[in-house]
């Protein structure tokens, strides 16, 4: 099995906030890191991995602090290989507005401008201009719902293939498409 | 709260929140409800998982952290 049909397994049993031991996929994620420092996808995944197990899964009180520990390490690490990579900033930009806590960031209460998260998105849609999935991404942010919805129509029904993209990106790629879709059917109502 | 990232992470379809927020009349009055029925039952600070509150009839579970004495929802849900 190679390392994305291993993340995959442990990808498909989130959402359903269900008890289960997830110290075998932690270790399993930490030596994958540790193998591919340098793999975006990997670090990407795995940052969603932990932060999805901290915030909506099944765990032992006790493993909370380990893997809290270890989702802040990763970012750290991760934040100062890739700031510069549009494809990185773009997806964790969307995870740190959900628990920043876990990031070490405390953001929360900032204008939308001073948000890491935010900085992250428009530094990725400012290096790539012509990718509509980082432009959804900022202008989703910005609360800007008629162009945001727009976009999500053209990512989800027009021809790019900016859908397809995201589904080989295993769950942040899915994260991200569900987030299309609640655009395209919230904001359908309000454009 | 009128982060739509956050918004949208908090009310997908598998949290069961649908009839909840009909009920409440929006995504943001039902956070507003959420965090009223939570008054007393979180931590003074840090990092709470789990909660259990009671909002139209619903029990509803919260998890977060509260930092300066403000509550941070990390995820709302009826199993």
């Amino acid at each position: 099995m190679n390392w994305k049909e291993k993340l995959s397994e442990i990808e498909i049993s989130f959402g359903h906030h269900e008890k289960r031991d997830w110290r075998s996929a932690i270790k399993l994620v930490e030596n994958l890191i540790s193998e591919y420092p340098n793999n975006i996808e990997i670090n990407v995944r795995a940052i969603y991995i932990i932060h999805n197990i901290l915030v909506e899964e099944e765990y032992p009180n006790d493993e909370h602090d380990l893997m809290a520990d270890l989702l802040k390490r990763c970012f750290s690490k991760s934040y100062q290989r890739f700031s510069e990579n549009p494809e990185y900033l773009f997806f964790i930009g969307k995870i740190l507005y959900i628990a920043e806590w876990y990031f070490g960031l405390s953001d929360d209460l900032k204008p939308l401008e001073k948000k890491l998260a935010f900085r992250m998105q428009k530094k990725a849609y400012e290096m790539e201009f012509n990718n509509q999935l980082y432009e959804w991404a900022f202008v989703f942010s910005k609360d800007e719902k008629k162009k945001a919805f727009a976009l999500s129509n053209q990512i989800l029904n027009g021809e790019s293939n900016w859908l397809e993209w995201l589904k080989t990106k295993g769950y942040p790629g899915t994260y991200v498409i569900e987030s299309l879709e609640y655009c395209y059917e919230y904001y359908k109502k309000l454009v | 709260m009128k982060d739509a990232n956050k918004l949208n992470h908090l009310f997908p379809a598998k949290h069961n929140l649908g009839p909840l927020v009909n009920k409440m009349g929006g995504l943001e009055n039902t956070i507003r409800a959420v965090l009223n029925a939570a008054n007393n039952k979180l931590p003074v600070s840090g990092v709470f998982n789990n909660i259990s509150v009671n909002v139209a009839e619903q029990t509803v579970f919260i998890r977060g952290n509260v930092i300066n004495g403000v509550p941070h929802l990390g995820t709302i849900f009826i199993p």
